[in-house]
């Protein structure tokens, strides 16, 4: 009984830790993996829309993967939004806004570079990186 | 990948040197032990990782220091009292008992409680200060334009702790993503639980319930905790400070000393609240040991480090804070106004009742049951506390309703783990001092 007692306990204890740790561990990839636009992106979202063919479906990502960018069927536009401090050019909420597109891809090539790379050399880089899919007609 | 494992092996070795070093203490048989080792090593490795930065050393330099300075720490100790080998039997020889059952049970509550208000970087406080601060320091180039005036609306004269924290798990692994300050906080967050419980139940195993079941009435608190904000990191150091304060009434030991002062001192390097609580908890500890100079001098020691790091921050680094630098000849007179203490009060007494509903009741009981016959250097540290955030929103060069709205309650809750500490066990001893002569 005594046995029974002492393990019951220890294996209802790493019942309990197992389920907290599975629930958190299950949050925090929820966390890592999502594409939800974050309201500041949303806001930065809606100034890009004039950047965006009319007439075209428009959807945005954090995630800027290589799969993705090799795809034929969307019109990518990139975007550098980065929290500048090296460039005039910073809009009112501290952003620097530069954007390269597919439908015109020597665009503004040499200003999305310089906004990349200032930026991470400023320190940063985060999910201000956005990639716009236009779908094609 | 292998940078983190680093980190973490680094983390881990620190901590176990740190424990080592405080077997001889009062903690040697406690939880606490555990918790203040891994945060105290948690910090002297993130302050090693901002020297990296600033001095532009390679990524893994910090692991290394880190690992050398847990060496150097064993190899210390071991000499000094020939001391045997760790004994670490007593982890393995771990049985559950139902009260360790059910905190955890309340700790998985409480955590679920956390996930809903935790998301993708947090509140803006989160994104626009910690983590961006936290972005210059992931890439040491130009890391000092952080301090520049175009982004001032990031605050950089903000204390760097919890930057350096994400910073230095994002340096470690490889990637500057939304994980890494989410699980920080919620580290944060359990580990406030896990010393209010193991410091309440060193006095009675039902209080440390009584308070993890408070927290799960503290609403406010919990969204605060999964902001990613450094509310919560600072209200963690208000109570470690505030717990070891109590170790020393039980026996005063120069080592608990010194912990005293290297975490009061660190809360300083959290935010700039912080720095307040560094100045106004060295005034009560000195006051405290002023017949025990040896005590002031360990106090002293422990202090140093932190404030010699926030002193070369704020002289060197930071510009002014907006505040201090917004006081002229008219925080006379903004003094003068019995407006501003007015609105001040009343925002304050909203929040009180707002944000401690459960603690109200407590206050009611530790009034009832007879404060005045116990002196508590604890209870006076958090009144002085209160009092400091009252007269700074006093002389605030800002808009006083729109600081009062924005910030009394962040403030407030600073200091709520610590007051759920103090006063619940200040109703457990004041009920039993009742009890006594109650039998007498």
């Amino acid at each position: 009984m005594k046995f029974i007692k002492g393990y019951g306990l220890s294996i209802a204890w790493l019942v309990v830790f197992s389920f907290l740790v599975a629930m958190m561990a299950k949050h925090f990839h929820h966390i890592a993996v999502s594409n939800e636009p974050l309201d500041e992106e949303r806001g930065m979202i809606s100034q890009m829309k004039s950047f965006i063919p009319s007439g075209s479906q428009a959807s945005f990502t954090t995630n800027l993967r290589d799969d993705e960018s090799s795809q034929g069927a969307y019109y990518q536009t990139q975007f550098c939004l980065c929290p500048m401090v090296l460039s005039d050019n910073v809009s009112s909420n501290g952003y620097i806004i530069s954007y390269r597109s597919s439908l015109a891809p020597d665009s503004d090539i040499a200003a999305l570079h310089q906004c990349d790379t200032l930026c991470r050399q400023s320190g940063s880089s985060y999910t201000l990186l956005l990639l716009c899919k236009s779908k094609k007609q | 990948m292998l940078l983190l494992c680093l980190l973490l092996l680094a983390i881990v070795f620190l901590s176990g040197a740190i424990c080592y070093w405080l077997g001889s203490t009062i903690l040697a048989g406690t939880p606490l032990r555990y918790i203040y080792a891994t945060v105290a090593a948690s910090v002297f490795i993130s302050l090693l990782f901002d020297i990296s930065v600033v001095a532009a050393l390679p990524g893994w330099s910090f692991i290394v220091a880190s690992l050398l300075a847990g060496a150097g720490l064993l190899y210390y100790e071991w000499k000094k009292d020939s001391a045997p080998a760790p004994d670490l039997s007593g982890i393995f020889r771990y049985r559950a008992d139902l009260y360790s059952i059910v905190i955890l049970g309340l700790l998985c509550y409480l955590s679920y409680l956390f996930i809903p208000h935790s998301g993708r970087w947090g509140r803006w406080d989160a994104k626009a200060i910690w983590t961006l601060h936290a972005l210059f320091l992931t890439y040491p180039y130009e890391w000092t334009n952080l301090f520049s005036p175009t982004i001032a609306w990031s605050h950089p004269d903000y204390p760097l702790l919890l930057s350096s924290l994400i910073a230095m798990c994002w340096r470690a692994m490889g990637t500057t993503g939304p994980v890494a300050p989410c699980v920080i906080a919620y580290i944060v967050f359990v580990t406030v639980l896990l010393t209010i419980c193991t410091g309440l139940g060193q006095i009675n195993r039902l209080l440390a319930l009584v308070g993890l079941v408070l927290f799960a009435f503290a609403n406010s608190y919990i969204k605060m905790a999964a902001s990613q904000g450094a509310d919560t990191l600072l209200s963690l150091f208000i109570l470690m400070a505030l717990v070891l304060v109590r170790q020393h009434e039980k026996g005063g030991d120069v080592k608990l000393i010194f912990l005293t002062g290297f975490i009061s001192g660190f809360a300083g390097w959290i935010k700039n609240e912080g720095i307040a609580f560094t100045i106004v908890f060295s005034i009560v500890m000195m006051w405290q040991y002023k017949k025990a100079p040896h005590h002031v001098a360990y106090y002293t020691a422990g202090l140093l480090l932190p404030v010699l790091v926030i002193i070369v921050f704020k002289t060197i680094y930071a510009p002014a804070n907006d505040i201090m630098a917004g006081q002229n000849h008219n925080a006379v007179s903004r003094l003068m106004e019995p407006g501003r203490y007015k609105l001040t009060g009343i925002y304050f007494l909203n929040n009180i009742r707002h944000l401690y509903p459960g603690l109200l009741i407590i206050v009611g009981l530790v009034i009832i049951t007879g404060y005045r016959r116990l002196y508590d250097s604890r209870l006076l540290v958090i009144m002085l506390m209160i009092g400091t955030y009252f007269f700074t929103f006093v002389i605030t060069p800002r808009d006083l309703r729109w600081h009062l709205e924005n910030a009394s309650d962040r403030l407030l809750l600073q200091l709520f783990p610590s007051l759920v500490y103090v006063l619940l066990s200040l109703v457990y001893v004041l009920l039993s001092l009742l009890l006594e002569s109650g039998n007498g």
